[in-house]
């Protein structure tokens, strides 16, 4: 395997979708190549930044205004 | 996901809820609205971006649920059924927009040489650059950062990885095949991972990558 494939299995591997002899071989090409070993880790770092961008922190958590909530509840007298 | 100020109702509470749903009851829908709006309208904001148009959404699809729900079967929770719809209206405004013509995603996925190499390969990441996502600095770059994927790009990263749709969802709402949201989401995080690249990239091969694009 070289690095084009390698990368290109990359989201398959982490979703456990990568056969046994494909995952064998991605496995022993990470084992002997550093910058591919780097690029999964900033994959993965990736991933988490993306979950992690959009978590609020707990006192932006704000209750919907009630006016919003009084429209919504008032557009069912339209429905 | 962002948690909701208010808890989501138990099973029991739910069958409850949804009968008062069905009858039409004024009490069951405000509980509905209650329970549920709070995450909802942060969910349509991580979409549309914008508080007015994420009002907008919401009030849209509260609406399409209250005419729907005669024919909500119960097979999903009705969270994740509201979920699904707030989504769908909040893509359905991303569309109405006008947009500038979308860039091409290529400047920034690795590019290889004939022999399978990368022609620049990864360089080094500070260290901890996952424990600085702890900064609420570091996560509005992050935010910056998808927003500047293209919008076909972005919206598959958003449903897939911040809201946690499955593969099957997202291709349905998409009107696209799984193994397409699968490729998209692929290239939208090694996009990414370009970007962020320019931020956390430390080595003179990390650093010249991200610059380059």
């Amino acid at each position: 395997m070289n690095c084009q494939a390698c990368v290109e299995f990359i989201l398959r591997y982490l979703d456990g979708e990568l056969p046994d002899d494909e995952r064998a071989a991605f496995e022993v090409h990470l084992a002997k190549c550093p910058p591919c070993g780097r690029y999964l880790e900033q994959y993965r770092v990736t991933v988490t930044a993306c979950k992690k961008a959009f978590v609020a922190p707990p006192e932006a958590c704000d209750d919907v205004p009630e006016a919003l909530i009084q429209a919504i509840l008032a557009s069912r007298r339209d429905v | 996901m962002a948690s909701a100020p208010v808890p989501p109702p138990h099973d029991d509470d739910e069958q409850a809820l949804l009968a008062g749903l069905r009858a039409g009851s004024d009490t069951a829908f405000e509980t509905l609205v209650r329970t549920t709006s709070s995450r909802l309208l942060a969910v349509a904001r991580r979409i549309v971006g914008s508080d007015e148009d994420a009002r907008d959404v919401l009030q849209e699809a509260y609406a399409s649920a209250f005419r729907s729900i005669g024919r909500f079967e119960g097979n999903a929770k009705l969270s994740t059924w509201l979920h699904r719809i707030v989504v769908n209206m909040a893509l359905m405004r991303l569309r109405s927009r006008k947009r500038k013509p979308e860039e091409s995603i290529e400047p920034l996925l690795p590019a290889f040489k004939d022999d399978g190499h990368m022609l620049q390969s990864a360089g080094h990441w500070e260290e901890g650059a996952d424990v600085a996502l702890e900064r609420a600095e570091v996560r509005d770059y992050v935010r910056a950062q998808i927003d500047r994927l293209p919008e076909t790009y972005r919206t598959v990263l958003m449903l897939r990885d911040i809201e946690e749709m499955s593969t099957n969802d997202v291709a349905a709402l998409l009107d696209t095949t799984e193994n397409a949201v699968k490729i998209r989401l692929h290239r939208a995080r090694q996009a990414l991972r370009a970007l962020l690249n320019e931020r956390f990239g430390t080595t003179a091969a990390g650093a010249a990558q991200g610059a380059s694009r």
